[in-house]
């Protein structure tokens, strides 16, 4: 019965501090499809697992050595890009994916402004708290798939910007009137006075 | 009491006017690089906004003209009026950008930029054009040297007008002339944001970061780390960078922020002496390893983080962050609402609620004020414990060697409380919409102490009430309240005048 008691402790005492533990990928894990509010919301859960994470390449691919960080937003824009003045759905948000500099190599157009950038999918483990990486909260995928390829958004300003622009700079001009005016006086009086100073001169 | 009168009204009309032209003069970088970029509705925007502007300020700087000395109370309505009709223009070409849902949200942004909160209600900001990126972090370069201050160096000529003008918008004379401690101020800062610029830049540029962008997003960054704003050109703040060679560069920008003028000064005279005798900064210090201390405890207790290293570089950031009332991320909102515990965000408060230096570009209490009173509540101690006969004297170091006023310990608990209620405001508000004690107050002192730390409630969807409030805070906390009070009080004896 002693051996038995035993045997429960010592599992216990093994079993159960390995369950706080994270979880690490496994080999042949399934991943999970995730996106960037489920790993806010659901950390915990998901850290240390495989995951996959479909979104807009945004901003800059920074290279460092045999890795690179790039940057995935999935939030509504990255499925339909917006075009000049266009619909607001939101703020952005993304996460920060480590990857080979090869993977990363494979994206050519970024999101910025005019440009919607590569669909990609990517597929790495989720950490919380990075241990590499200073407790960063980021994805280190193995493969980077690029779903669809970004492109151009028209830039070209609305018809009635220009309309304001003249309006707005004939009030400029309209509102100068008075310095101008001013001037004209002062430039009046000062030729005024040097004709006076000639006339007595000569 | 001051009866002001209409010609009053003229006479800071033509001062508000002044700085509405100053400011419209400033679009003038954001239009050339939306040029460079070949960003063209975003020339037209700043075109716009540039004409509307100059041609407002124009129409009040030349129809209501100066008459004789601005009085101390009409300095203090010049500056607050000031910064608030330099939030309406300056969010026009952040409204015609198309990433605001409302004019009060692109008022909240401009707000936000000139009294370097950094809090933001963005849509879509990384696919924001350069040339309006750049307007928000050039609104913090503005509104952290101060607008007025700006104004002063290169559009005043005589000194009693501007030495109004400089107390009111809460800063202190660092020579004994404020034309000249203004130029100070701006050259200082120029050279500053020229080296930073530069040294972030390659820094950006060894991390990966294209050439152009990392020199654009450098400029940005320096703006918004020096002058304690916090907006940043990337929906992920610094933390966008995944660098700790950028996070230490932001940490040195933000210490500059906070670091009271003066002592720099001192410093730069070739006293470095100054930085570790002067009070302001021991209290800074200390303040810092403190809360540092607290915060990495209740991290560790909450176990926000598996190891002591990434306990330290994210907290530590966040908490010089919020000293300095800057506001730069390494973590998201959520992440501080949700992992870090209350106990940690008790010490961001604290952190934000007390700021850095005077005459710094922090906002809220300030180190020195916190000093004084800690100072007067020693005296009061002493002097319980003494003899009545007694006379205690407390001395300490700032710049020169003071000895501790009645006066001085007043003037510490009048801002201080203002400020208090300030903070109150906003967390009651917060508590009226339901949210959190912990996320009211943590929000609502980010925004009175101009910080910009978020733990999610501030957004373009957050109740209109609560974005009005926001407004209030930041623009109140920017100016140490007085200024704000002063408008209320001067209008109200306009209407009482009028009355009679």
């Amino acid at each position: 019965m002693k051996k038995v008691l035993f045997c429960i402790v010592l599992t216990a005492a093994l079993v159960l501090p390995a369950m706080s533990l994270p979880a690490f990928a496994l080999p042949g894990e399934v991943a999970v499809e995730v996106s960037t509010i489920d790993l806010l919301e659901s950390w915990q859960e998901l850290d240390g697992r495989e995951v996959i994470l479909r979104g807009e390449a945004v901003g800059d691919v920074m290279r460092r050595g045999d890795y690179a960080w790039i940057t995935v937003n999935d939030d509504s824009y990255s499925r339909e890009a917006r075009l000049e003045s266009g619909e607001l759905r939101g703020g952005n948000s993304g996460i920060g994916v480590w990857l080979p500099t090869a993977e990363a190599d494979k994206i050519e157009v970024l999101g910025r402004y005019g440009t919607a950038g590569d669909l990609v999918e990517v597929r790495g483990v989720f950490n919380a708290g990075c241990n590499e990486h200073g407790g960063d909260f980021d994805i280190h995928a193995h493969s980077l798939a690029v779903l669809d390829p970004g492109r151009d958004i028209p830039t070209s300003p609305d018809s009635s910007l220009y309309i304001a622009a003249v309006f707005s700079g004939i009030f400029l001009v309209a509102t100068l009137t008075p310095l101008l005016r001013r001037r004209a006086q002062e430039m009046r009086s000062a030729r005024a006075l040097l004709r006076k100073e000639e006339e007595e001169q000569g | 009491m001051f009866k002001p009168s209409r010609k009053d009204l003229g006479n800071i009309f033509h001062y508000v006017g002044v700085v509405l032209i100053a400011l419209g003069v400033c679009m003038v970088v954001p239009l050339v690089i939306s040029m460079a970029a070949g960003e063209w509705s975003a020339v037209l925007d700043f075109l716009v906004s540039a004409c509307v502007s100059v041609g407002v300020g124009n129409i009040l700087y030349f129809s209501l003209h100066s008459r004789g000395q601005v009085t101390w109370n009409q300095g203090l309505v010049i500056v607050a009026l000031s910064w608030l009709f330099a939030m309406l223009f300056a969010a026009l070409p952040i409204y015609l950008s198309g990433h605001y849902s409302s004019f009060l949200d692109a008022c909240f942004e401009s707000m936000s930029g000139l009294a370097t909160t950094g809090l933001t209600l963005v849509h879509d900001l990384d696919h924001m054009t350069y040339g309006v990126n750049f307007w928000r972090h050039l609104i913090m370069f503005l509104g952290g040297q101060g607008i007025v201050v700006l104004v002063i160096t290169y559009f005043m000529a005589g000194t009693s007008t501007a030495t109004q003008m400089y107390t009111g918008e809460g800063r202190e004379s660092i020579m004994p002339n404020v034309i000249e401690s203004s130029r100070f101020i701006w050259k200082v800062s120029m050279a500053y944001l020229v080296a930073g610029t530069l040294a972030l830049g390659v820094c950006l540029l060894a991390e990966g970061v294209a050439p152009v962008r990392s020199f654009f997003q450098s400029s940005c960054l320096f703006m918004a780390g020096f002058d304690t704003g916090g907006f940043t050109t990337q929906a992920l703040s610094v933390g966008y960078y995944h660098s700790l060679p950028v996070e230490l560069i932001t940490i040195v920008f933000m210490l500059l922020g906070m670091i009271n003028f003066a002592v720099q000064y001192e410093v730069w005279k070739g006293r470095p002496g100054e930085l570790v005798k002067n009070m302001e900064v021991r209290v800074l210090a200390v303040s810092i390893i403190v809360i540092l201390g607290l915060v990495l405890a209740a991290l560790s207790l909450a176990g926000a983080f598996s190891s002591f290293g990434a306990e330290l570089r994210r907290g530590g950031y966040q908490l010089i962050s919020a000293h300095s009332g800057t506001g730069f991320m390494t973590v998201y909102g959520q992440q501080l609402g949700v992992r870090w515990g209350d106990l940690a965000l008790l010490g961001i408060i604290a952190a934000m609620g007390i700021g850095g230096c005077a005459c710094a570009t922090s906002g809220a209490i300030k180190a020195f004020r916190v000093g004084v009173l800690v100072k007067e509540i020693k005296v009061k101690t002493k002097q319980a414990l003494s003899p009545a006969s007694a006379v205690i004297v407390e001395r300490f170091h700032h710049i020169k060697e003071l000895t501790l006023t009645e006066g001085m310990a007043r003037a510490a608990l009048f801002t201080t409380v203002l400020y208090l209620l300030l903070y109150l405001l906003g967390t009651v508000v917060g508590l009226l919409y339901g949210y959190g004690l912990t996320a009211s107050a943590f929000e609502s002192v980010s925004a009175a102490g101009n910080v910009g730390l978020t733990t999610g409630i501030t957004g373009f969807d957050m109740p209109v009430l609560l974005k009005v409030v926001y407004i209030f805070e930041m623009w109140a906390g920017r100016l140490e309240v007085l200024a704000v009070v002063a408008v209320f009080a001067y209008f109200l004896s306009m209407l009482r005048r009028g009355r009679k």
